[in-house]
């Protein structure tokens, strides 16, 4: 048996005028994208992609968005994402923030990610109602021990599935 | 005593013979074309296969022969594979069908000079055959 590799890429929309689009979905993402990759690599570049491209989860109002790709192509997916100009119509650009063998580890990326930007928005908060908000939030997020032990936890059994086979 | 001349490194560029014909009442014909028009039917099917990316290839028209439609390109040893797939895909022009024969590629321009495969028996010499010649 052959098994068939991939890449899971995170990326995220950012609209021209920086508004979120509740109506974007995952089809018009994988049309917008295909698109583009049609117009940067042509009629080969589009046949390689649409083998194995999928739009795995989209989030309107954050703009994340996590597509599969087949491993050997991931590059040109990459390349034609950058030329992207318009999703559903609207001017924007995609920025990959993240590449990864699992969709989980692209998923615990986002969580970093997301930590991180909530800690930005801390510090740029004008009033105390914005600021109570944000800490709750900060607050509800597993602690850096937690997610320490996981990883521990998860390297460990890692280890053994290896010993064991 | 004679020498032997080893090209050690990659060469740079490929050079690639190719002829357009063309089929009408049965019968194939050349396209005989201007350098400018051939080059944006080059270019075009190059976006049509490779897209932007392909469409970047630098390939020069080194020779665009009248009589016998003999066209000469110049492109660049990576990006040999891209222009050779669109040249193979390549069928239309001006909305009439088209294909495009690649009779030899070779890194060394000289080589195109000489085609072993259009060598013919039949000597101009006197208009007969070698063979008839020799017998």
């Amino acid at each position: 048996m052959v098994r068939l590799k991939s890449r899971y890429l995170l990326m995220e929309i950012r609209f021209e005028d920086g508004l979120v689009d509740q109506s974007l979905s995952s089809s018009t993402v994988y049309h917008d994208i295909l698109r583009s990759v049609e117009n940067t690599y042509g009629d080969y570049g589009f046949g390689c992609i649409k083998m194995s491209f999928k739009v795995k989860y989209v989030n309107p109002f954050t703009g994340v968005v996590f597509v599969k790709c087949s491993r050997d192509y991931y590059r040109m997916l990459w390349h034609a994402v950058t030329f992207l100009k318009e999703v559903n119509g609207r001017q924007c650009s995609m920025n990959t923030l993240h590449l990864a063998g699992t969709i989980n580890s692209c998923q615990r990326f986002l969580v970093k990610h997301n930590k991180k930007q909530l800690r930005k928005m801390l510090a740029q908060c004008k009033t105390p109602a914005e600021k109570g908000k944000i800490s709750k939030m900060l607050k509800q997020l597993p602690s850096a021990k937690s997610m320490e032990d996981e990883k521990k936890k998860r390297q460990g059994d890692l280890a053994l599935k290896h010993l064991t086979g | 005593m004679s020498s032997r001349v080893t090209a050690k490194q990659k060469s740079e560029y490929y050079y690639l013979k190719c002829v357009l014909e063309q089929e009408e009442n049965g019968t194939i014909k050349y396209i005989v074309l201007e350098r400018v028009k051939l080059k944006s039917l080059i270019v075009n099917a190059l976006k049509q296969l490779h897209g932007l990316v392909g469409a970047a290839i630098t390939v020069d028209v080194l020779k665009c022969e009248k009589t016998s439609g003999e066209i000469i390109l110049r492109v660049k040893s990576s990006d040999l594979i891209k222009l050779r797939s669109s040249l193979t895909i390549l069928n239309n022009y001006n909305g009439t069908p088209c294909r495009c024969n690649v009779k030899q590629v070779s890194p060394y321009l000289m080589s195109l000079a000489a085609d072993s495969r259009a060598w013919s028996p039949v000597e101009v010499r006197g208009k007969q055959s070698r063979y008839y010649e020799q017998s």
